[in-house]
């Protein structure tokens, strides 16, 4: 139990994987108009993102790795967003590599507002590389929650893992 | 209990001690989150509280200005990061002479005007909101005694509701159109009079206004893509419809845990919405169609599609906060239920299947 102020009077710590998801909601509320994309509107919140989705993860570390942050969507999801990144015409059909390359940007650039926002934690922080995964790479566990989200109408979930 | 970092959301002085409520997503399930009240007391707590929960500086700020003031006791609100005092019926102040407005911004106290002007416009907004739900009350109650041949009983309970209402709005309006001239007026007024006189045959809880299709069409469009429709469809037999295939019903409750209405879906809206929610692929939906499935993933799924429908309600000008419990399969009692609801509204769902938003 994280927090129960009125059992406890303790709250969610700055570090906790609750905190580091509100400021992730924060971020990508931001940054899909200036992607091209329509606002991020939360849909629900789940502990695992739904099996089948594929995406970019991107760690943050410093004196210590803080989290993934995972980008995932469905085929239309990802061909919408990088026809918005890319700014391809509505009828045009991206390729896979595009589709993975416009996702990673995405998930590349939450991740960097995250770490502005969370830099106070750690000067030392860090952004890794991004890389390909599904959504079975995400395992339902404590320390982690998965946003479905949608930019306007494309379907997207934003997995935060505590590391 | 896991918990997210939350929101103020009313603080409280009684017999000279503070008591802040605020609401955190907590889990109810391995998988979902759902709002969860909580409160802390005293003021060292309470301003510690506020400094975690995120985003809250401003309100922490206002929080000191208020335990460092001598004021009575009283129940605050959050508008735009600032306690506001929150006004009741009973409550609001008497209508005084109309300030002009070189005088609001010459004399020292026209910032507290304003911002009494603006609370004076929150409390009217509610107040027109219950009467439009009293006399959609009444109007519902008048057309169901009509067609059972009860018209003498409901032409006495609709007289009833308009000369509660009438002088109600008249008040109102007389309110509106005054502004108070000191910011600082406290003795209870027709307005709030009228408003707050419960009928003798009136039911203790006011009803829930349903959101209109618009709302509802957004939160779906953000769900299952930017075709997806509603359109309003003919009254559902629920309780025929559940004999022949899987009906299933969420209870929508206000924070006291009363209820307040329900939300109802065939399997085929459940279905698909879930899926929409998860981003099955139509292969998946379709085959758990045709065998007529819901599982238990699926339920979950819908669940948390009824939760984000309940944010529709919740944006409804007067309505309390208001949350969703978890779908379940359609009864008879629910059925009997359905049929003394004051208000529903039917939709069809272009993807495919109906459901049923019901007010209490």
């Amino acid at each position: 139990m994280h927090n129960n102020p009125t059992d406890t009077g303790a709250a969610a710590p700055f570090d906790s994987v609750e905190h580091w998801t509100e400021v992730v909601r924060g971020c990508a509320a931001n940054v899909g108009p200036a992607m091209g994309l329509p606002p991020c509107q939360v849909l629900a919140t789940l502990k695992a993102p739904p099996a089948g989705l594929t995406g970019v993860a991107i760690t943050l570390e410093g004196i210590k790795p803080h989290v993934l942050i995972g980008v995932l969507s469905n085929q239309v999801g990802r061909s919408a967003i990088a026809r918005a990144v890319f700014q391809m015409a509505p009828d045009e059909r991206p390729k896979p590599e595009d589709e993975a390359d416009a996702v990673g940007e995405l998930a590349n650039v939450i991740t960097g507002h995250v770490k502005a926002v969370m830099s106070r934690l750690d000067t030392t922080m860090r952004i890794g590389l991004p890389s390909a995964v599904s959504a079975e790479a995400f395992s339902a566990r404590t320390d982690q929650i998965t946003l479905r989200v949608s930019f306007g109408s494309v379907p997207a979930a934003l997995v935060v893992t505590r590391l | 209990m896991a918990t997210t970092a939350g929101s103020a959301e009313r603080l409280q002085r009684a017999a000279g001690a503070w008591r802040l409520e605020f609401q955190q997503l907590v889990y109810n399930s391995p998988t979902l989150l759902r709002p969860r009240r909580f409160s802390v007391q005293g003021e060292q707590a309470i301003l510690q509280q506020l400094r975690e929960l995120s985003g809250h500086e401003p309100l922490v700020r206002d929080t000191e200005r208020l335990f460092r003031g001598t004021l009575p006791d009283g129940t605050y609100i959050v508008r735009d990061g600032r306690w506001f005092p929150e006004l009741l019926p009973d409550k609001l102040p008497e209508p005084q002479p109309e300030p002009q407005p070189e005088q609001v911004e010459a004399t020292p106290g026209g910032q507290k005007v304003l911002e009494e002007l603006a609370r004076r416009m929150i409390s009217l907004e509610t107040s027109v909101q219950e009467l439009q739900g009293q006399l959609e009350r009444a109007i519902a109650s008048l057309a169901a005694a009509a067609a059972s041949g009860a018209l003498a009983a409901a032409q006495v309970r609709q007289e009833h509701a308009a000369t509660m209402a009438m002088p109600a709005v008249t008040a109102a309006m007389a309110g509106a159109a005054t502004a108070p001239s000191s910011s600082h007026v406290a003795a209870p007024q027709p307005v709030a009079a009228a408003v707050a006189a419960p009928a003798p045959s009136a039911p203790a809880r006011k009803s829930i206004t349903l959101p209109a299709m618009s709302a509802l069409t957004d939160l779906m469009r953000g769900l299952a893509g930017p075709d997806a429709n509603l359109s309003p469809c003919e009254r559902s037999d629920w309780g025929g419809l559940a004999s022949a295939a899987p009906v299933f019903f969420a209870v929508i409750q206000d924070n006291a845990g009363d209820e307040a209405g329900s939300m109802i879906f065939d399997l085929e809206a459940a279905l698909r919405l879930a899926g929409a929610l998860l981003m099955e692929s139509e292969e998946v939906i379709e085959s758990l169609l045709e065998e007529k499935v819901m599982s238990d993933e699926m339920l979950d799924a819908a669940s948390e599609v009824c939760n984000t429908l309940t944010s529709a309600l919740n944006k409804v000008s007067g309505n309390p906060h208001l949350r969703a419990g978890k779908m379940q399969p359609f009864t008879d009692a629910r059925a009997a239920q359905l049929a003394a609801a004051s208000k529903r509204d039917d939709y069809r769902y272009n993807h495919g299947g109906r459901f049923t938003l019901v007010a209490c």
